[in-house]
């Protein structure tokens, strides 16, 4: 969901089923808001769309692809299902809601 | 051991996702020259104080990763050698033209049984700029970045490195130099040289193949990787851990990523190998101080993080 000045409201689903809000903000990697905040559910690899550690799904609301992200971790067919590397991808500022 | 037919690891070649960054982080942060583009886009580069045309190629792709690993020998006898020695073991080699890579001659490919691949070659062309040798100065330019001097080695993960370990002592002349046990004898990493360097090339145990840990760029000396640490934070490089030092090899180190997040090493300061040294061995439940000699630990990134 939106917030001020650009920052954004996240809601982590864990594999356990805990949930997590957290703030991004403007620019801020998904994976480095989430260590930003103290949330230690993914794994920090590369950084950098490589290595696939950091890999979540999008549930609901959308994010930009800030940086290539490696195909042997998110093919064509897992992007399309929601599957993104929390180290490339940022909130999308038109169309969170 | 002793340098027989194998010289050196020569050069690899890496998967990279976005040249333009690669670019910036291969040739202005850690400081290697860029020789020449091939038409296919393959970029090649080279550090300071090396001869040959190049020792490090990337190459564009939509994955991370290692293509081949290349070692050069000592000439052309000497790959018809290696060649006849890698049939005898029962490995199935493939001819890899002269020029399929610019400025090297024809290559002997195989596949370890940790799924790598590898080529071994013995001609290459010098590069335009090398090192001096007549009344020689330390350098030609004066180097940039890391100051990186080499491409010193490659770690690499797959499955059988057992099968791999046999392969490089039995087929090209390697020596285990120090390698990582549990009690029942199982090897989980093993460092294998072919020359006086510490290692050449290692293999660590991993469930799955043809995995590759990082390439290995040696640095002058210890200020050398303090100075490449101020880098890495001034310009946000990913670091994974250090500056630390290795208990095997004993060498100082930093581990980071490139923009595409395969892992890179800065390195100084190993010991010298010789063929009369005996094996170093470490039990597995030291293998912390093994691999972080500092830190007495692993982190959670060496064992899983891998392209």
């Amino acid at each position: 969901m939106g917030g001020d000045d650009g920052e954004h409201r996240l809601v982590v689903e864990t594999g356990d089923g805990a949930r997590i809000e957290l703030v991004c903000r403007p620019g801020e990697t998904l994976l480095a808001g989430l260590r930003r905040q103290g949330c230690r559910t993914v794994p920090v690899g590369c950084r950098s769309g490589g290595c696939g550690v950091c890999r979540v799904r999008v549930i609901a609301g959308a994010v930009v692809v800030a940086r290539p992200m490696s195909a042997t971790h998110v093919s064509a067919v897992a992007r399309q299902q929601g599957h993104v590397l929390a180290c490339c991808v940022q909130p999308d500022a038109g169309r969170f809601d | 051991m002793a340098v027989v037919d194998v010289l050196r690891p020569g050069f690899v070649q890496l998967r990279v996702m976005d040249m333009a960054q690669s670019l910036t982080h291969y040739r202005d942060r850690i400081g290697l020259d860029v020789v020449a583009t091939g038409a296919d886009g393959r970029v090649y580069l080279k550090a300071d104080d090396e001869f040959d045309h190049h020792s490090i190629v990337l190459r564009p792709a939509d994955t991370a990763g290692m293509d081949v690993c290349a070692f050069k020998v000592l000439d052309d006898a000497a790959l018809d050698r290696l060649t006849d020695r890698l049939h005898a073991h029962g490995v199935v080699t493939q001819a890899i033209p002269a020029g399929e890579q610019l400025g090297v001659g024809r290559r002997v490919r195989f596949t370890a049984p940790t799924g790598h691949v590898f080529d071994l070659y013995a001609d290459i062309e010098r590069a335009p700029a090398g090192p001096m040798t007549d009344n020689p100065h330390v350098w030609r330019h004066e180097p940039r970045g890391m100051a990186p001097i080499r491409f010193d080695h490659v770690l690499l993960y797959g499955d059988d490195i057992d099968g791999a370990a046999d392969l490089f002592t039995q087929c090209l002349g390697f020596r285990r130099v120090e390698e990582v046990e549990t009690p029942d004898g199982t090897v989980l990493a093993t460092f294998l040289s072919c020359s006086t360097k510490s290692h050449d090339i290692a293999f660590v145990r991993h469930a799955e193949k043809g995995k590759f840990h990082h390439c290995s760029f040696l640095l002058e000396d210890w200020n050398a990787i303090g100075r490449a640490a101020d880098l890495m934070t001034r310009y946000e490089i990913p670091i994974d851990i250090g500056p630390t030092r290795h208990g095997i090899s004993r060498g100082r180190t930093i581990y980071f990523f490139d923009p595409s997040g395969n892992r890179n090493e800065v390195f100084a300061g190993s010991y010298d190998h010789y063929p009369d040294h005996p094996r170093r061995v470490w039990s597995a439940d030291q293998v912390g101080r093994a691999i972080f000699y500092y830190e007495g630990e692993l982190n959670d990134r060496f064992m899983g993080v891998v392209t």
